[in-house]
């Protein structure tokens, strides 16, 4: 993965910039975000509520929802930028070489077509095929997901399939068109903890016998830990530390991250946490200079005016904080 | 099928039991006349001896419970009694303008669907254009004109200012299909403009949430095609709330219809019950009061169902 | 209406908090509210200024089209129609007034009775209400005022009468809202009457809801006695109700159209005035505003 540059990256995010229009003004909800993702490689995107990891992950389809803007920034893939294209040329892409699998699968099938159909018409939407191929290629895949009876299930309607069939059933669709990447939001949050412990290990299969790249957008450490090679940690709208899992959770350098780690209840030392995050993220109170800073127990006043750009530490571990060495020597390194 | 039945019988009943409350009503208030109304039919005529063999015939000295029962009996089995002013059974008088009614109501609710429904995806799907406001202003301004200015406005301009189409819908005179549509276009158009106008009013809520919802913003997400989106994934949604809207409208009909028949002088049935109410008709009014109110009642008991059986929940079991 | 504070305290919303929530941002809202006022305005005024009187036949001035004497022209009976228009604002929004008034008072009362008291009483009465609500108001009023003689008080009882079922309905289910609330309970507790608990608990937070049901009940009966008088059975001639100005002009529209439509025109923009001004109230006020066909 070291030898990866941005030549080979499947997905090149450049200093994505996107604003809300809330209560007469833009507000911004993403600020200068860069990132890429490498081939066969899964990247968790990870952070609290509100701190813009969906939006991130949804441009990556050339998607903004209504009243927002893309500010600034540019998505590269395949040798086009995502944000100049087209709804045409987009919705070539979408569904087909970038697809998603949603967070909440009870809202986003179409409750008045029957399952089967619904990936049918996106096959033949991408005209990868239609007709009796496409039908059959349906009950194939539906099987491919672990579905029982897949002939049966492809005639049902949603409400009559249950939590984990109806994943089972996204998980199909998006991986119909066959694509290159694959955005994943919180696509086990809805589900009980044995289903998703079922639903991971299938992502996982499919991914390893496609080769497919992975965003996987979680604010759940857990999930991320046995999910993702890499992990990109955001904070109110911006990237505040990058590096491969594991090192992320053994030496993480930024005060938020360690506090997110540390804040991860654990089976051997129930009652320790010592570092605690403290307040919430308030939209309307964020500084000039490190976002982070009002909730930072190591901030000092330069934090709050001078803005902390990701600085590269060792050979793969990016943090956005000045004093990450000091504070790694206040801290110790973190329990882990 | 269970769960059909279960909506049906309860409102049902309840239904009938409205109607006969109506009838109830109806004739209370027919009852309540000032005047004895054997002198008032006899008119000049009228002799003591006269009005009470008059008084005799009509019952009029029975107690009102029993002229009730009787004139119920009478109506169920189809026996409508007597017209006061005509002189002709009831009935002879109430189906051609029955009939009337129905073309004309056929008519508009034909012009109405397709214009409803084109106009209510328009307003939904560009709702966040510059002129989504002034649109829905005039959609407002559609609601809240009362018909029967909107059909003298609809004179004023198309039959008097410009003789496009004749101001009076002289059906009877009609002998052809294009005839008949010519004659009764201005008519149409009134009842048209009213019933869209609150159609869109009432179908943007659930459309503009369907449009909003997950599920069609997945079927973008899925690279499909707009025109699909909207076609297999939005609309079938938010088709529930539509035909609701339709049958209330239907609903609404019955009132509107009274109006504008009066504005164009339209031999409808809409006009038999404000003259006969008028010239205090007894029997004409009771029975089209009978026939109003009960496709008034049915087609709310129908909305109603429509909303409960268009649950898909419910299609495929 | 969220709220902070523990639902122990009472959350009176009277008049004046009405007013401050509506800040006028919407242009269509603005337009709306000062139309309306204009409307007032003239009903106030309206007498003062009119240059002729209502009943006023001038002779040998008939059909005549507008002018700079008579800026509406006149009617057949000589009569200036532009102060017919403006004398029978008076008229249009005085009996409409009067009967969401009335609709709105009797309404709210049982609705907030009815939500108190619940059990089998308020189970018998909204069945004897949606019965009576599911009979078309048109036929019955036509019957009411076609039996006895119109005047201006009995077409304000009789619509008021067809709309005081529908306000119970709309505030009984806002009051619901309300009484299961912990202040309610503890007022019960208290062993305050029923009678005090309507007026100083539950009223108050109902209140917007009577608000937007006066003035949505205003519009409505502006068409409905509109319609009655269009057909002949609401205001009694030579009233310059709009509704029966519009019958009387219909007869020579082609010889004199202007006769119908200066109130055509009055009448169209009054609804619309209050319509869009209902909107934005509910709006503003957090309600969504359900919309029955007028029948």
């Amino acid at each position: 993965m070291s030898d990866n540059t941005s030549a080979n990256a499947v997905v090149q995010v450049e200093a994505l910039t996107v604003d809300f229009w809330e209560r007469q003004a833009w507000l911004n909800v993403v600020n200068r975000v860069s990132f890429s993702i490498y081939p066969g490689e899964t990247l968790g995107l990870a952070g609290e509520s509100g701190c813009g990891k969906s939006t991130t992950g949804y441009a990556l389809f050339g998607y903004r929802r209504p009243g927002s803007r893309f500010r600034e920034g540019a998505i590269h893939f395949e040798g086009r930028n995502l944000l100049t294209q087209s709804e045409t040329e987009l919705r070539a892409i979408r569904g087909d070489k970038i697809c998603l699998v949603p967070q909440n699968p009870a809202t986003t099938l179409t409750p008045s077509m029957r399952v089967g159909q619904q990936v049918v018409k996106a096959l033949e939407a991408h005209h990868i095929c239609s007709g009796r191929e496409a039908d059959e290629r349906t009950i194939d895949l539906f099987a491919q997901v672990g579905l029982p009876q897949p002939k049966a299930i492809a005639k049902r309607y949603p409400f009559q399939l249950s939590g984990g069939q109806q994943q089972r059933v996204v998980i199909a669709m998006a991986l119909a068109g066959n694509p290159t990447l694959v955005v994943l939001d919180e696509p086990t949050t809805a589900l009980d903890v044995t289903t998703q412990a079922r639903i991971l290990k299938l992502l996982a299969r499919l991914q390893a016998e496609r080769g497919m790249s992975a965003l996987y957008v979680t604010h759940n450490l857990g999930v991320m830990a046995q999910v993702a090679d890499r992990v990109a940690v955001m904070y109110a709208g911006e990237l505040v530390e990058v590096a491969p899992t594991a090192e992320l959770f053994q030496n993480p350098l930024h005060p938020y991250t360690r506090g997110l780690i540390a804040a991860v209840p654990r089976l051997s030392a129930p009652n320790e946490s010592k570092v605690k995050l403290r307040g919430l993220l308030r939209r309307e109170e964020l500084p000039q200079g490190c976002r982070f800073a009002p909730r930072c127990p190591f901030a000092q006043f330069e934090c709050f005016t001078r803005p902390q750009p990701l600085i590269t530490e060792g050979k793969d571990h990016q943090v956005a904080c000045w004093l990450w060495q000091s504070v790694a020597e206040k801290q110790g390194v973190a329990d882990g | 099928m269970r769960y059909a039945l279960r909506l049906l019988i309860p409102r049902l009943a309840l239904a009938l039991i409205t109607l006969l409350a109506v009838s109830l009503a109806v004739f209370w208030a027919v009852e309540w006349l000032p005047g004895d109304a054997a002198t008032r039919i006899l008119g000049q005529a009228a002799t003591p001896e006269r009005a009470q063999v008059l008084r005799e015939k009509m019952h009029l000295d029975d107690p009102p419970l029993t002229r009730y029962l009787l004139w119920l009996g009478g109506f169920v089995r189809g026996d409508w009694g007597e017209s006061l002013v005509a002189e002709r059974p009831v009935l002879d008088l109430v189906l051609p303008r029955l009939r009337n009614t129905l073309i004309l109501a056929t008519l508009a609710l034909i012009l109405y669907v397709p214009l409803s429904l084109g106009l209510g995806v328009f307003t939904a799907v560009f709702r966040d254009r510059w002129f989504a406001a002034g649109l829905s202003a005039l959609i407002l301004a559609g609601t809240a004109m009362p018909e029967f200015v909107t059909g003298i406005l609809l004179i004023l301009v198309f039959a008097v200012a410009l003789p496009w189409f004749p101001p009076l819908a002289l059906i009877e005179r009609v002998k052809s299909l294009p005839e008949l549509v010519h004659t009764l276009a201005l008519p149409t158009i009134t009842l048209t403009i009213a019933m869209t106008a609150y159609a869109v009013r009432m179908m943007q809520g659930s459309l503009v949430s369907v449009l909003e919802s997950d599920y069609v913003r997945m079927a973008t997400l899925k690279g499909l095609p707009p025109v699909r989106v909207i076609q297999r994934h939005a609309l079938p949604n938010a088709l529930g709330p539509a035909l609701r809207v339709t049958v209330l409208n239907v609903a609404w009909l019955i009132g509107g219809v009274v109006l504008v028949e009066n504005v164009f002088n339209f031999p409808g049935i809409g006009q038999l019950l404000v003259d006969s109410i008028r010239v205090l008709d007894t029997a004409v009014v009771e029975a089209v009061a009978m026939i109003t109110a009960g496709v008034y009642i049915g087609a709310n008991l129908g909305a109603d169902l429509a909303a409960g059986l268009l649950n898909p929940r419910l299609r495929a079991s | 209406m969220a709220t902070t504070t523990t639902t122990l305290e009472r959350r009176a919303i009277w008049p004046k908090s009405l007013l401050a929530s509506l800040r006028l941002s919407s242009p269509v809202f603005l337009i709306a509210t000062t139309l309306l006022v204009v409307h007032f305005l003239v009903a106030l005024t309206g007498p003062f200024w009119a240059p002729y009187a209502a009943t006023e036949m001038l002779v040998g001035k008939t059909y005549e089209p507008p002018s700079s004497r008579h800026l509406l022209g006149t009617d057949n009976f000589g009569r200036d129609i532009f102060s017919r228009v403006v004398l029978g604002e008076r008229v249009v929004l005085s009996l409409a007034l009067s009967s969401a008034f009335i609709a709105v008072v009797f309404g709210s009362a049982i609705g907030i009775l009815l939500a108190y008291t619940l059990g089998w009483v308020d189970l018998l009465a909204m069945r004897a209400i949606e019965i009576i609500i599911s009979i078309p108001p048109l036929i019955l009023a036509l019957l009411v005022l076609g039996a006895l003689s119109p005047s201006y008080v009995l077409i304000v009882l009789t619509v008021a009468f067809f709309y005081i079922p529908r306000v119970a309905t709309v505030i009984r289910a806002a009051t619901l809202d309300v009484v299961t609330e912990d202040f309610v309970t503890i007022a019960r507790l208290r062993g305050e009457s029923a009678w005090s608990i309507g007026a100083r608990e539950l009223l108050p937070n109902v209140m917007i809801s009577v608000f937007v049901e006066f003035s949505l009940r205003t519009g409505y009966a502006v068409l409905f006695i509109g319609g009655l008088s269009f057909l002949g059975f609401g205001a009694p001639p030579p009233s310059p109700e709009w509704g029966l100005m519009i019958n009387e002009g219909r007869s020579y529209i082609s010889a004199a159209p202007w006769a119908v439509l200066g109130p055509s025109l009055a009448l169209a923009s009054l609804v619309i005035a209050v319509s869009l001004f209902t909107e934005g109230l509910g709006e503003r006020l957090g309600l969504s505003i359900r919309r029955e066909r007028v029948g």
